[in-house]
């Protein structure tokens, strides 16, 4: 194991013994209110501290009118005289809406109960003090006399690396502005970065800086890096200065920090002390304070040269900076009436949004379009690139025609003077039109079937047509009408409702159960048929004979049993007692008129059928 | 069958009206006189009252052309190519009018072209016919014997019938949303009056709808450029009522 290892276990060990042994001391509570007095657009901090015994957590009592919110809190271990003893801190930032005086009650913390304490809220600004009525322990939590030192000491520092001193109006060149921060300090971006004053804009100032480290004069700083673009907006002498607001924190070396500093003695300042240095560990050892602030740069003296009037060309737009010029059409060539797109670009370095070209015009040969612009940076910063102009435009004849050149003319800020660039003239082939497109066929025959080129209202357009055929009362599509939605689901609706009572109904043909039912309902009938043909014949024996055929094709159907198994004995098995007792009495007088040749006559007859119907209806209201 | 015929005279008697024939001609007796704001007066009030058509539209956006106002003259040829998709007549003259304007020909893909033949609508009414006929033979498909061998070509020729129309349909849709500048306008980077502009747009310029919000519509340029535009500053080809 490492030997700084070691030591780091060994701290740790002797910080836990620390702990250990402070434990039962007696506790000393401290609550403050810092200022006692103060205006209502101020603010002051209560501070409740317990040395010496396990920390507890306060309890803040509510004061109408006041506002207590909790900022912060803090821990550290002090030894005095080999008595080691630990300290907790809270902090409270105290405000009020109103002037007047208010009493804090007494603040419960563990066991401990604080006096109560007064505080005098004065007018905005009057910043006044007063004494704290009842403050019943000792005055050692005040900040420390150097916090604004320190801060003074974090602040960072700006700087601004300018190639020149002297520029032209509209001339953009490219600068870095730097912001060092001393190393130790906390530092983070509360705002961007952004140039004093009118006289400058300043583009790139909204992109992350580049962060870096550097020394100077023996000193390291952190480092952060914006490259920007400048530009002058009007022409003079004018201070060229950047802020930043930023959030500083700091350390204080306080009371607190000597037991850092014994500890960092103790171990030395190899390994052991440089854990010492662990933040972590730090944090018991020192206050941090925390503060917005914004930081200015010196002030740079740029002088701005207004362009001369001196030799400015007509077609100047105020482009500023060095630039190239080159032209291209595609096609290179084609037919008469067949658009072919020109294109001008302009390349180089300069306020690229100032570059402008009208673009080819009107001729005899061309009928020339609106021209569209597009700015392409080769940077963050715009600085430098390249601008296109795209134009369509159409050859008017056939032959060799020539697209004039065209000129671009900027002001170069290191040449001091105007600078006039011109495309080469481009040579296209245009052959003659294919043919007419339909439309302009239409049109002229509309136009000429009069016998001229003209209509009669005397230009080219295709003329009126007689008004013929039906209105529609709307051009909304089909498809944002209500209806044509219903007409789209009927049909399927339908195919889905049709198609499954179709399948629902060959399903139920070819179902063998569903068969067998159908079977046997049709012999039941049958049956019944035959026993009332047999009473009328006065046939007893084809009469039970029937009726017995029609109750087992019943009650087979009922129990899902071959016919033929169904006799008096099944229906004893299945049916209680009372409920099968008229069943099993037609079963056995069927037998006796079957087997024995038992006729019981007419009337009887007539009876049994009314029995057999009626057990028929019963078996079928039980199905 | 009965559901069929009935809804065809439903869409009949909704779509279609006729139109007074004094008021076609006292419209047309001030174009041919060189009347054209009596003209645009009385074909508009054609549109107000009878509803869209045609060679109304077309007669308004001569009348409107000739008034030296070829952003509603576009609009109005535009609007008369939705209902005759092939007309020469209306194409050339709204070529005419976009030229007037400064505006270049708008170019359009082989596809497209080939699926402006007919009208969105006209899709839709072969697409729905295919579906009422795709759903029959496949009831027919559920029988036996001649019926599910009528229904075979039937499913075919259906099935066939509805792709080329979705597909056209498809191509078409876009052209649903588009609206014709009034004005020349500005183009905004959100939907404020003062949020910064984004492009500029020519009067007469086609652009398509693609949102709303607040008083702006979202719109697309033909050349690819987005931007919100002010509700008021580009009219939709495809309304209900003008």
């Amino acid at each position: 194991m490492p030997h700084w290892r070691i030591a780091r276990l060994a701290v740790i060990f002797v910080l836990l013994a620390l702990a250990a042994g402070r434990a039962g001391a007696a506790s000393r509570y401290s609550v403050t209110l810092d200022p006692p007095g103060f205006g209502v657009d101020e603010a002051s901090e209560l501070t409740i501290t317990v040395t010496g015994d396990e920390d507890a957590a306060p309890i803040i009592p509510h004061v109408p009118g006041l506002v207590i919110n909790p900022d912060g809190q803090s821990s550290s271990i002090q030894q005095v005289n080999g008595a080691v003893t630990a300290i907790f801190s809270r902090t409270y930032r105290v405000t009020a809406d109103q002037e007047g005086t208010y009493t804090i009650p007494p603040i419960q913390i563990g066991n401990y109960r604080s006096a109560a304490m007064t505080v005098h809220v004065g007018a905005a600004g009057s910043g006044r003090r007063a004494r704290p009525s009842g403050d019943d322990s000792d005055q050692d939590a005040a900040p420390p006399a150097n916090a604004a030192a320190a801060l003074q000491a974090a602040m960072p520092m700006i700087k601004v690396l300018l190639p020149k001193a002297q520029m032209y109006a509209g001339e953009l060149v490219p600068i870095q502005v730097k912001a060092y921060l001393h190393e130790g300090v906390g530092a983070r971006n509360a705002g961007p970065l952004a140039v004093v004053g009118d006289a400058f804009t300043v583009n790139g100032l909204d992109k992350l800086p580049v962060r870096s480290e550097e020394t100077l004069e023996g000193m390291r700083y952190l480092v952060w890096t914006w490259s920007a673009v400048l530009g002058a907006l009007k022409s003079g002498n004018y201070p060229l200065a950047f802020e930043l607001p930023a959030t500083v924190s700091v350390r204080l070396r306080g009371p607190d920090s000597d037991m850092a500093s014994r500890l960092r003695s103790l171990f030395g300042t190899n390994s052991a002390g440089a854990f010492m240095d662990d933040s972590a560990f730090a944090n018991l050892f020192g206050r941090v304070i925390e503060k917005s602030v914004t930081a200015k740069s010196d002030p740079v003296a740029v002088t701005v040269l207004p362009l001369p009037l001196a030799g400015r060309p007509a077609d100047f737009s105020g482009a500023v900076g060095q630039f190239q010029v080159s032209s291209e059409l595609a096609p290179a060539s084609g037919p008469v009436g067949d658009p072919l797109t020109f294109k001008l670009t302009v390349t180089g370095k300069g306020n690229l949004s100032r570059v402008n070209s009208d673009g080819l015009h009107d001729s005899p040969q061309w009928r020339a379009y609106h021209t569209e612009s597009k700015v392409t940076a080769d940077d963050d910063t715009g600085h430098q690139g390249f601008k296109t102009f795209t134009q369509p435009v159409v050859p008017r004849q056939a032959g060799r025609l020539t697209l004039p050149s065209l000129s671009f003319s900027y002001f170069d800020p290191e040449a001091g003077r105007y600078v006039t660039r011109e495309t080469q003239p481009i040579s296209v082939t245009v052959t003659p039109a294919a043919g007419p497109s339909p439309a302009a066929a239409s049109l002229q025959a509309a136009n000429t079937a009069p016998g001229g080129t003209e209509n009669a209202a005397g230009d080219t357009l295709a003329p009126d047509v007689a008004v013929t055929g039906s209105y529609a009362a709307t051009l909304a599509p089909l498809v944002w009408q209500r209806w044509f939605l219903g007409a789209t689901l009927a049909p399927v609706l339908g195919m889905l409702a049709a198609v499954t009572m179709i399948r629902r109904q060959q399903r139920r043909a070819g179902d063998p159960t569903l068969m067998l039912h159908a079977a046997r309902l049709a012999a039941v009938k049958i049956n019944l048929e035959t026993m009332a043909a047999a009473l009328h014949r006065g046939d007893s024996p084809a009469f039970f004979t029937a009726a017995r055929h029609a109750l087992q094709e019943r009650l087979a159907d009922l129990w899902q049993v071959p016919a033929e198994s169904v006799d008096q004995r099944m229906v004893a098995e299945r049916l209680p007692q009372q409920e099968g007792a008229q069943l099993r009495a037609i079963f056995a007088m069927a037998e006796k008129a079957t087997y024995a040749g038992e006729n019981p006559g007419t009337q009887a007859l007539q009876e049994w059928q009314r029995r057999v119907l009626e057990q028929m209806d019963r078996l079928e209201a039980v199905r | 069958m009965r559901l069929a015929s009935l809804l065809v005279l439903l869409m009949l008697a909704s779509s279609s009206a006729f139109a007074d024939p004094t008021a076609i001609a006292a419209a047309a007796q001030a174009a041919a006189g060189g009347d054209y704001r009596a003209a645009v007066r009385g074909y508009e009030q054609i549109v107000d009252k009878e509803g869209f058509s045609s060679p109304v539209l077309f007669n308004l956006g001569n009348a409107w052309l000739r008034l030296g106002n070829p952003a509603r003259a576009i609009l109005n040829y535009e609007r008369a190519l939705v209902l005759s998709p092939r007309s020469a007549a209306i194409a050339a003259n709204l070529a005419a009018a976009q030229q007037r304007a400064g505006l270049m020909p708008q170019g359009v893909g082989p596809w497209l072209a080939a699926a402006r033949y007919f009208s969105f609508d006209t899709y839709l009414w072969a697409g729905l016919g295919a579906l009422w006929v795709l759903c029959a033979a496949l009831i027919l498909m559920c029988l036996h014997g001649t019926a599910r061998r009528i229904a075979r070509p039937l499913i075919l020729l259906a099935v066939l019938t509805l792709c080329v129309s979705a597909d056209a349909a498809v191509l078409e849709w876009p052209d649903l949303q588009r609206a014709v500048v009034m004005a020349p306008a500005v183009m905004h980077l959100a939907p404020a009056p003062s949020a910064a502009t984004s492009g500029t747009l020519q009067e007469g310029e086609v652009v398509w709808l693609q949102g709303q919000y607040a008083g702006f519509n979202f719109v697309r340029t033909a050349d690819g450029r987005t931007g919100w535009l002010a509700a008021a500053a580009a009219v939709a080809v495809r309304v209900v009522r003008p």
